[in-house]
């Protein structure tokens, strides 16, 4: 699919984030990114995918590059508006201190990294309290922070935490 | 109420047919509520709908006492809650393939070729754009499949991957992607569409199917 991220773990190589994640889950099951309530699982899977399939795509890079270069932050913030937008009434009735209840869920691992692609592309986050505060409480803990873009490898000097 | 789950579904949606197809898969008896995308500037966009489901897309499933959007979370709780016959393979790792065609799917092509977005792009670059989508993610599902397919994308039994597959094989021939590329595609469909869930659920069945349509 000429993407990243890819996982080589275990003698078998792994596209897509989703599925990764599932076979972390799987595989290393604690501590666990997937209630174990079949009901609530299917809420977490369904904001999940929300992001990973109704919002990300559609502000990708490589689609990005097709509208043109002064179409694309407007083309992007409305892709990540229309998904909030929806978002945010789900959370409304499914939050705790996080997405879904009071447990770190895929949801969360899912709402972080789409809140940072909202702030580079200057989407006004006010309409979203129950993201923002959930993104918060979120970014407190460690496996946020040392995952961070500032941190990494390859972190540009200039963005460098 | 009959109790029966019921699918909010658009004819030619082919996120909707996927539903359709795992709960015939799974002998799953429901009740469909049509929803068009396109008459009166789009169901999806009432209130009402809106309650239902704040993406205003389909498919929606209410089962269980629940109303779950996107049809790979349905499929996953519909594996979880009626485990047979089976729509992931038991081996983990087999099942992290079956998942990543799914997503490469689900995320990496229908979303960019979706109606909502088609709109955006105006009417004379729709189609384009759209085999653009298409051709890109063949290429690499083309590549993918020929190591991993056996009488179906993964192995020999059918799987949540070529649920997702088959509806994304007729967006292909409704938006004139030229399939040549794609033997292992083509061949893994003509097999899917010849088992019985593939077709009582196909799109030119359905309660929504306009007449000109119509099987």
């Amino acid at each position: 699919m000429k993407q990243v991220p890819i996982l080589k773990i275990d003698g078998i190589t792994i596209g897509q984030s989703l599925a990764i994640m599932e076979y972390l889950e799987e595989t290393r099951p604690t501590p666990r990114l997937l209630p174990q309530d079949p009901k609530k699982k299917a809420i977490v899977r369904m904001i999940s995918d929300l992001i990973a399939s109704g919002i990300q795509p559609i502000q990708n890079l490589s689609v990005l590059k097709q509208v043109g270069q002064e179409n694309q932050m407007p083309w992007a913030q409305r892709a990540i508006t229309s998904g909030f937008n929806a978002l945010e009434q789900i959370l409304q009735s499914t939050a705790g201190k996080y997405c879904v209840g009071d447990e770190v869920s895929m949801a969360d691992v899912c709402l972080v990294p789409q809140v940072a692609n909202a702030e580079r592309f200057k989407v006004d986050l006010s309409p979203y309290p129950t993201i923002s505060h959930i993104n918060k409480a979120l970014l407190a803990l460690e496996a946020f922070q040392v995952s961070h873009p500032c941190r990494q490898p390859d972190t540009p000097a200039e963005l460098r935490a | 109420m009959t109790g029966k789950p019921v699918l909010y579904s658009y004819f030619r949606s082919s996120c909707s047919w996927r539903v359709r197809i795992a709960l015939a898969l799974k002998g799953i008896d429901y009740e469909i509520v049509p929803i068009n995308l396109i008459k009166d500037g789009g169901q999806q966009f009432s209130e009402e709908f809106q309650t239902l489901n704040p993406m205003k897309q389909v498919p929606i499933l209410k089962i269980d006492g629940i109303t779950i959007g996107q049809s790979l979370a349905i499929m996953e709780y519909l594996e979880e809650t009626r485990p047979t016959p089976r729509l992931l393979p038991q081996d983990p790792k087999k099942k992290a393939i079956v998942r990543m065609i799914s997503d490469l799917i689900a995320s990496g092509i229908q979303p960019i070729q979706n109606l909502s977005v088609l709109k955006q792009v105006g009417q004379e670059n729709q189609m384009p754009w759209a085999q653009r989508a298409i051709t890109s993610g063949f290429n690499a599902l083309e590549q993918i499949l020929q190591s991993t397919a056996g009488k179906y994308c993964v192995g020999d039994e059918v799987s949540m991957a070529d649920v997702c597959l088959v509806p994304q094989v007729a967006n292909a021939e409704r938006f004139k992607v030229d399939l040549s590329p794609y033997p292992t595609i083509s061949h893994i469909n003509k097999a899917l569409l010849a088992l019985e869930a593939f077709q009582v659920s196909h799109p030119c069945r359905q309660p929504d199917t306009p007449a000109e349509l119509r099987a």
